[in-house]
């Protein structure tokens, strides 16, 4: 009957004895903070370093947890305004509570400016987010960005095609980004004197907002998203480490003394770990002051064409929490850690660590793991990752890149072990790293992992560019060498195709132009009396024979003739077929593969620009003589139906919209914004785009995006982490440095010390970094199913980019040093 | 070698008188070693500026730490060969006064004079080269670089006067050897004992051969017997090669082995001839 009696009792007094060593414990860790609080100046300023350094962490920490919000607000406003609403449902009728909305796009000096140019159908239109109410006809309303940018003295090219009132300014409510280049355009009211209502390019909706869109992302660009992540929370994690141990070698006398009145080691180690707990929790408050002061400064900065709201910069309140509870925890684990292998003796402390050879095989080990669980990962096409397999990718990702982080310090010792003397600066820098490359290394490793992601993320990049950018034409080529060809598309059918080929040609550096009427056609009978659909579309170009012989080699051409013009017996691929009244209504015919033209005889609904997609075009037969004609080989368009004017008749004629092609000079400095003004007298509202142009799907666009601001954000954290890191050190050794100025040590000298001591860890940690990131690059790209291909440009430039921040920072740092070598260090009373 | 041992002032005076006629007029204005209690008097030779024939001379030095003033109109003259220890209680002033003699600090006002030459009208660099070529120093504690073996600290001051490395390492090797030390010349500092670690910093003082050894509190941070063995060669040495040395101490033991002691008090010299 007593055993279990006894079982309790002993129970009771393990449990008491641990409560009471877990008191103990915090008591010690207590005492360890008011030791660092109450050591005066320069255990303050100590504490203020470390609270620098691991402040600048934090803050970017809290900038990262504020990353699901800031791009879901981006997301959400963009969502909130977006006039695609029209995709669902069925096409709506004019009422008074419908707009019909057109995107509006131009570009000024290399910046997008997007819109849309809205008419109202009545008198209560749906207004998007940001406006009180819609412009009025004439007028416009544009984001303060845009404000600035019309006002500004590159405004002027810009203001000659926006000539509208500006009746207001977009609130934030309706903007990506702060600056962001936005505009809403009332149509004006003479733009469309006679468009049917819907008959244009725009689309007719009672509410802005995007219908609900599908989320789901490729394989490879959750990849990209996880390995940045990793990228840019690793560095930082690693500055942070860094930082709890700023002041090591006055806490180990502090620690000396501490045993000397009685504290056993484990003691002596809870209380140092409660000297950087103390550091770490001013590094949090400095974090958070950091980044409340820092939240209004960080709208006004623009990080590759984007901005953020500083409202949209606002932590996730579970992420912010881990922060503040991880990084003082992790500053006790780091402390005790690091003093794993050092004795702290009553009389000093007596380091154990520089006899110790440090072991290979589990540094290797870790990357070596890494690399085994991304190879067995595939993702070919447009696979989506399900949640183990991202994961598997998570983890392989972060042990490859802490792998650097285990590694560099054995690259380091084994390489500086090997180096031999040399000149006074260099011998010092060596000697040094000899014996406690612990510091260093720790900084380096941070900019290490920074490279070894960028690397790996560029190589993935450039390959996966490929897959979610698209070059878009606009014709079939055929510009001349040194010529940008741009295309003119107007919304206006009261002016001519010859005015807009004169407004064309006035552009300085013009050096060919086209203009015509332009307009769709559909055939009114379908293909094979098929009901349903599959009618035979074509694009008609009216002009007078000048113009039309510009386009293809007509053998004569008077006013009433029309011509089907198809590519050249040069041009590969053979020519489109011309398909009869009479082949179109056979039972058996079938859409053409290529591109097909009507042939004589066939009755059309023809009209403005897309009208021939409805039943707003007007009837029009292919005239019975219209002959096949070859396009130009330098022509812009290669398969349509030329007609000369009478052919068609005022009627069609009118419905037709000035279209055109320029050629301009390649060199001609800002060619785009010439004729966009040009364009913009005939129609203010005139679309101006590159024969090609690159179009990059938003995701990738987006994850791009966050890739370059954060590895500049991490880059410029590196940096500053680095100077701290550096006059902290040289802080430390101020007593030694007034002494080599009292032997009369030169400044040059010692500078040329400081830049060899941090030199030589950043050459290292280069070359390990390029070696592990093209490694990472490489089992990434496979797994996507792509070969491995390098790019040294872009990989030098990475490195020298490094180097540089590196460099630069030490050299930031030579002043501190220079102000340390004066002989105040050498007083001791 | 005892302190206070009239051999060794004979020792000094021969040194001395040997390296500068100038000595045998310090040790005269002194007073003969050993006779009678301590006598306080000026910290120099009735010569108004308290310059001629001198080694080195600091003639009316005032220093301030912001409100704190450090020297007060203190003077001293130190002649060649000639061991002089500054004594004081902490605060005094004495490590300033030791700081301005080397030109590691400039005074506010007053002047020193090595030799012909004025501190003052030096540069830096100037300050600095003849720091290098003229000057060793002993502090107490913080001074051999920690990451150099001991005989790389020994020839860090060979190097900095611009001597090759290997000739440099010899030298630092003869001069560890000089002082029974030549076992660690291939340990760091912490690998040392405090006593050897000091007996590096003296050889290190020694080997580019100066005319003047600048020792701040040299065997503060030793036991008793160690500082008695540090003194021991440290004194001896000097007296070997005619070099001076500027002495700050507050232990009367080790100013016993100086030719001459100097009070220095609220940042103003007393000469004690002993």
């Amino acid at each position: 009957m007593n055993a279990p009696v006894v079982t309790r009792t002993t129970a009771t007094t393990t449990g008491a004895a641990a409560g009471r060593r877990a008191r103990a414990s915090l008591a010690q860790l207590l005492l360890g903070a008011r030791l660092t609080l109450a050591g005066g100046p320069s255990a303050w300023l100590r504490t203020a370093m470390t609270g620098v350094g691991v402040g600048l962490g934090v803050a970017l920490l809290l900038v990262a947890a504020s990353a699901p919000a800031i791009l879901g607000a981006r997301d959400d406003r963009r969502a909130d305004r977006d006039p695609s609403s029209y995709l669902v449902g069925g096409p709506l009728a004019p009422s008074d509570t419908t707009v019909v909305a057109e995107p509006y796009e131009t570009t000024t000096h290399g910046q997008v400016v997007v819109g849309l140019v809205v008419r109202p159908d009545g008198a209560h239109p749906p207004v998007p987010p940001g406006l009180s109410a819609l412009p009025g006809p004439g007028q416009m309303m544009v984001s303060p960005a845009l404000a600035r940018l019309l006002d500004g003295p590159r405004g002027a090219l810009l203001a000659a095609r926006l000539p509208f009132e500006r009746v207001g300014v977009i609130g934030a409510a309706g903007l990506a980004g702060p600056h962001e280049l936005y505009v809403y355009i009332g149509e004006p009211r003479d733009r469309r004197p006679d468009a049917a209502p819907g008959s244009g390019q725009g689309f007719r909706i009672d509410h802005f907002g995007a219908p609900q869109r599908d989320a789901s992302v490729p394989a490879v660009l959750t990849m990209l998203i996880i390995v940045i992540v990793a990228v840019l929370l690793l560095p930082i994690g690693a500055f942070t480490a860094a930082a709890v141990r700023f002041g090591s070698q006055a806490r180990d006398r502090q620690l000396a003394a501490v045993r000397l009145v009685g504290a056993d080691p484990g003691m002596a180690r809870r209380i140092a770990a409660g000297g950087a707990l103390a550091g770490a929790l001013a590094g949090c408050a400095a974090g958070v002051a950091l980044f409340a002061a820092g939240r209004p400064l960080a709208q006004r900065v623009t990080l590759f064409g984007s901005g953020v709201f500083a409202g949209d910069i606002r932590p996730s309140p579970a992420l912010a929490a881990l922060v503040l509870v991880a990084v003082p925890a992790s500053a006790v684990a780091i402390t005790l850690f690091s003093l794993r292998r050092v004795v702290i003796e009553p009389l000093g402390v007596v380091r154990l660590a520089p006899t110790t050879r440090r072991r290979l095989w589990w540094r290797l080990a870790m990357p070596a793991v890494g690399i085994a669980l991304l190879l067995p990962l595939h993702a070919g096409g447009e696979e989506v990752f399900g949640r183990g397999k991202q994961a598997q990718l998570a983890a392989g990702v972060v042990l490859v890149l802490v792998g650097v982080t285990v590694l560099l310090p054995w690259v380091l010792d084994a390489a500086v072990r090997r180096l031999g003397p040399g000149p006074l600066a260099w011998q010092l820098a060596v000697r040094r790293l000899q014996l406690d490359s612990a510091t260093t290394v720790r900084a380096v490793a941070a900019v290490a992992v920074a490279v070894t992601g960028a690397i790996a993320l560029q190589m993935v990049f450039s390959v996966a560019e490929d897959r979610f950018t698209r070059r878009v034409s606009f014709g079939p080529g055929g510009e001349s060498p040194g010529v940008t060809r741009l295309m003119v598309e107007t919304g206006s059918p009261g002016s001519t195709a010859a005015d807009l080929g004169r407004a064309l040609a006035s552009v300085p550096a013009a050096r060919q132009v086209w203009a015509w009427a332009s307009g769709g056609m559909t055939t009114v009978a379908p293909i094979g009396g098929d009901q349903a659909n599959s009618q035979l579309s074509a694009t008609l170009a009216v002009a007078d024979c000048a113009s039309l012989r510009r386009l293809a080699t007509l053998p004569s051409c008077a006013d009433g003739d029309t011509f089907l013009a198809v590519p050249g017996a040069s041009s590969s691929g053979g020519a489109p077929p011309v398909i009869s009244p009479e082949q179109l209504a056979d039972p058996t015919a079938r859409t053409p593969s290529a591109a097909a033209l009507p042939g004589p005889g066939t009755q059309v609904r023809a009209g403005g620009y897309l009208a021939g997609l409805s039943d707003a075009g007007r009837a029009w037969v292919i005239p019975a003589g219209a002959g096949v004609v070859a396009t130009r080989p330098d022509a812009p368009v290669s398969t349509l139906v030329l007609a000369t004017p009478r052919a068609v008749g005022p009627e069609l004629l009118d419905t037709l919209v000035p279209y055109g092609y320029i050629d301009v000079d390649r060199d001609e400095p800002d060619a785009y914004d010439k004729v966009a003004v040009a364009a913009a007298r005939v129609d203010p509202l005139a679309h101006v785009l590159g024969f090609e142009r690159t179009v990059v799907d938003p995701i990738f666009g987006q994850i791009r995006m966050s890739m370059y601001v954060g590895i500049a954000a991490v880059l410029g954290m590196v940096g500053a982490s680095l100077l701290v890191t550096m006059v902290e050190q040289l802080r430390e050794r101020r007593r030694v440095l007034a002494v080599l100025v009292a032997f009369g040590a030169r400044r040059r000298t010692l500078a040329a010390s400081v830049l060899w001591q941090a030199g030589v860890p950043m050459v290292l940690g280069v070359a390990l970094a390029v070696g592990l990131g093209m490694g990472l690059g490489a089992a990434l790209l496979r797994m996507v199913g792509l070969p491995p291909s390098f790019d040294w440009a872009n990989i030098a430039t990475i490195s020298v980019a490094t180097a540089a921040v590196v460099l630069g920072t030490t050299a930031a740092s030579l002043p501190v040093l220079y102000r340390l070598m004066r002989p105040d260090g050498l007083r001791t009373e | 070698m005892t302190p206070r041992d009239p051999s060794a002032r004979a020792v000094a005076a021969s040194a001395a008188s040997a390296a500068s006629a100038a000595s045998a007029a310090s040790a005269a204005s002194a007073g003969a070693p050993g006779t009678g209690p301590a006598r306080v008097g000026l910290a120099g030779p009735a010569d108004p500026s308290g310059t001629s024939g001198a080694l080195l001379a600091a003639v009316e030095l005032r220093k301030r730490f912001g409100a704190t003033p450090a020297l007060d109109g203190a003077s001293l003259r130190v002649d060649a060969g000639e061991i002089v220890a500054l004594m004081g209680p902490s605060g005094s002033g004495k490590s300033t006064l030791l700081h301005c003699l080397a030109g590691i600090i400039g005074p506010d006002a007053g002047e020193v004079h090595y030799g012909t030459r004025r501190l003052s009208a030096m540069s830096e660099a100037g300050r600095s080269a003849l720091r290098r070529g003229e000057f060793g120093f002993v502090f107490q504690f913080g001074q051999l670089v920690p990451e150099l073996t001991c005989a790389e600290n020994v020839a860090l001051p060979l190097r900095l006067g611009g001597v090759g490395r290997r000739a440099a390492r010899e030298r630092a090797r003869a001069q560890l050897a000089r002082l029974g030390v030549d076992d660690v010349a291939g340990k760091r500092p912490g690998e040392v004992s405090g006593g050897q670690g000091q007996r590096v910093a003296v050889a290190r003082a020694l080997v580019t051969e100066p005319r003047v050894i600048f020792a701040d509190e040299p065997t503060g941070a030793l036991d008793s017997l160690n500082g008695e063995e540090v003194m021991r060669l440290l004194t001896q040495a000097a007296r070997e090669a005619a070099t001076a040395v500027v002495l700050v101490t507050h232990d009367a033991r080790v100013a016993a082995y100086s030719d001459r002691e100097v009070v220095v008090r609220d940042g103003r010299t007393r000469s004690l001839a002993g």
